[in-house]
């Protein structure tokens, strides 16, 4: 049995000259919420739609549980959940009827499964209720409770906290968080919220022009040439230390130019400490040492080869 | 499958759209029930020239030609128009909307994205508007004669007079009550088969396009279109008259004429109706299977 709950293997994608995926592959192991991140027209909602067998791919191999989605694509999707796009249901059905119709969940043990998750997502007292009357929040707990139906093992969730409000987007991201340590889910999240991304995952794959830019665990890719904000007295001798000591360990260093005094190292690896002990050694003052924040966004920023003011500043 | 069409019939029973059905039907039945009445006295006079030709034992069945125009000969006349004209745009609506409105929607993209069977989906599909079709005519035709009885009474002797097929004579004949009420119903039931035929092309562009008025529109230009050229040019068309959508109702006057069913025009009629099914069902499967959403 792979550890793997799904695999992508070099799958290619055309819609006329335009390549949507060029080669992707990616790796879900069991138990993960993993994360998909990339700019608008990276591909996401394309692989979404061949591993959910929406679309398929002009060569390569999906495989869920290691079942090829192509040629078995019912067996392949028994136990899987997607909400490909954003929620859709019947308006003038009630949510359980959406549910019971979505899912073609029947019996008394899906009865039960189905108040039992719809107790978890909080919509149980709204299953009478026609879905017309329902927020998009509700809309989005209705949807991961359907895509959890009847006995989901795998969650495709693609932008869930798309269009919702700070509250609503707090209420999903904590949901989708508890889905793996509490029903043993693996879940596979899409977002351009990069922010969200890195507070829900803990594996993530970016995707840039059809590519798979880098993917693996967060901490791991985060501490890919890790950033450090560092206030030291003299600056431009701490400067002058640290590029002596460190040498090719350091990628680059600089005084930020909107916050004076301050140094932004950006190292090979996570080397913080190293860092503050070797200036303290000397006789510096350092009054704040800290990892520079938003760290998913630079990388994704970096690896996507978008511009930004740090960026910008770094490469100056 | 059963699962499937019952889902199908739930999603249909939930959309407003049957009370359009039903204030338009009431609608026509106000509007007839005046026209029969208005009539009523025409309706009589031609009647009674018939009988004036009839034999002596005939004239002994039928002493008051009035009586002829009593609430089931209002139910067989109204249902002429019903089926003609308003059940064919309600079929329409259903049949068009069954899978365009799901691809508005985005629920389309929800329920294949679980590996269900794309061939069961569209086959339930077709069943539950063709099952629905059949609850409405029945129900509308429950209704009529209901409308027709109160208003108009029963006589036990029948008139079958009919206005037929579009293009061709009417047809005349005396019948017991019951065997009128038989012929009614059997008629009732032929017609939603017919229904569910015609409406089968809308059905079938319903998978092509993401709009269901397109989808209905598109069924009820192609019906209209077939109806005027079998009116308006039955000499000129004769040669693919047999394969217009139109000919399917061809079978429908013919059913009121219990007695003398023509049931080589009826073989017809359902073989024209199985190439319409056979073909505006597979081309959905094979759409839904081939197509990328």
């Amino acid at each position: 049995m792979s550890d793997y709950v799904l695999t992508v293997e070099n799958v290619v994608k055309s819609f006329g000259k335009f390549r949507a995926l060029d080669g992707a592959s990616l790796s879900i192991p069991k138990g993960t919420i993993f994360g998909i991140i990339g700019p608008n027209g990276a591909g996401k909602s394309t692989l979404l739609r061949i591993v959910t067998s929406l679309a398929h791919p002009d060569s390569g191999h999906v495989t869920v549980n290691g079942i090829d989605v192509e040629a078995y694509p019912k067996k392949a999707l028994k136990g899987i959940g997607a909400i490909v796009d954003s929620p859709a249901f019947y308006p003038d059905l009630t949510a359980g009827q959406n549910l019971d119709i979505l899912s073609r969940g029947t019996g008394k043990r899906y009865k039960a499964r189905r108040e039992e998750l719809s107790e978890y997502t909080g919509i149980a007292g709204w299953l009478n209720h026609r879905v017309r009357e329902f927020s998009l929040g509700m809309k989005q707990r209705l949807a991961i409770t359907l895509a959890l139906l009847p006995d989901s093992h795998f969650v495709i969730l693609d932008e869930p906290t798309n269009g919702l409000d700070p509250s609503g987007i707090v209420d999903i991201r904590n949901l989708i968080r508890n889905l793996g340590t509490d029903l043993g889910t693996t879940v596979l999240v899409t977002s351009h919220m990069l922010g969200e991304i890195e507070k829900i995952c803990s594996n993530i794959a970016i995707l840039n022009h059809g590519k798979i830019a880098a993917q693996g665990p967060m901490e791991e890719i985060l501490r890919r040439s890790p950033v450090t904000l560092i206030r030291a007295s003299e600056p431009d001798r701490a400067e002058a230390l640290l590029k002596e000591t460190f040498g090719t360990r350091i990628f680059s260093i600089r005084q930020m130019d909107d916050t004076p005094g301050v140094l932004r190292v950006e190292t090979e690896f996570e080397c913080a400490a190293e860092l503050n002990e070797t200036l303290v050694k000397k006789g510096f003052a350092v009054s704040m040492l800290e990892n520079e924040p938003d760290r998913l966004e630079r990388l994704f920023l970096e690896l996507t080869g978008k511009e930004s003011g740090v960026r910008n500043e770094v490469k100056s | 499958m059963i699962l499937s069409i019952y889902h199908e019939i739930v999603k249909m029973a939930s959309q407003k759209k049957h009370y359009i059905m039903l204030i338009g039907f009431a609608f026509l039945m106000v509007l007839m029930v005046f026209v029969y009445w208005k009539f009523q006295n025409r309706f009589s006079d031609m009647t009674g020239g018939m009988v004036n030709g009839m034999s002596p034992l005939m004239k002994m069945m039928v002493p008051d030609p009035m009586k002829l125009c009593d609430g089931l000969m209002f139910a067989r006349f109204s249902c002429q128009i019903l089926f003609w004209v308003v059940m064919p745009i309600f079929a329409f609506m259903f049949a068009g909307e069954s899978i365009a409105c799901e691809q508005q929607d985005g629920t389309l993209r929800a329920y294949l994205s679980r590996g269900f069977s794309r061939t069961q989906f569209v086959i339930a599909k077709f069943i539950a508007v063709f099952l629905v079709i059949l609850f409405y005519s029945m129900l509308f035709a429950a209704l009529t004669m209901l409308i027709g009885i109160v208003f108009f009474g029963v006589s036990k002797m029948q008139i079958t007079l009919f206005m037929g097929i579009p293009g061709e004579f009417p047809t005349a004949g005396l019948v017991s009550a019951k065997k009128a009420i038989a012929s009614y119903y059997l008629a009732t039931v032929y017609s939603a088969f017919a229904m569910s035929a015609i409406s089968s092309v809308s059905f079938m562009i319903s998978v092509f396009v993401k709009r269901m008025t397109v989808a209905a529109t598109g069924g009820l230009v192609f019906f209209f279109v077939s109806l005027i050229m079998q009116l308006a040019f039955s000499d000129l068309i004769e040669d693919i008259r047999p394969f217009l959508i139109t000919r399917v109702m061809d079978g429908y006057s013919q059913m009121f004429t219990i007695d003398a069913v023509n049931w080589d025009s009826i073989i017809k009629s359902f073989s024209v109706m199985c190439i319409y099914w056979s073909v505006c069902v597979a081309t959905p499967v094979v759409m839904l299977n081939v197509k990328e959403y």
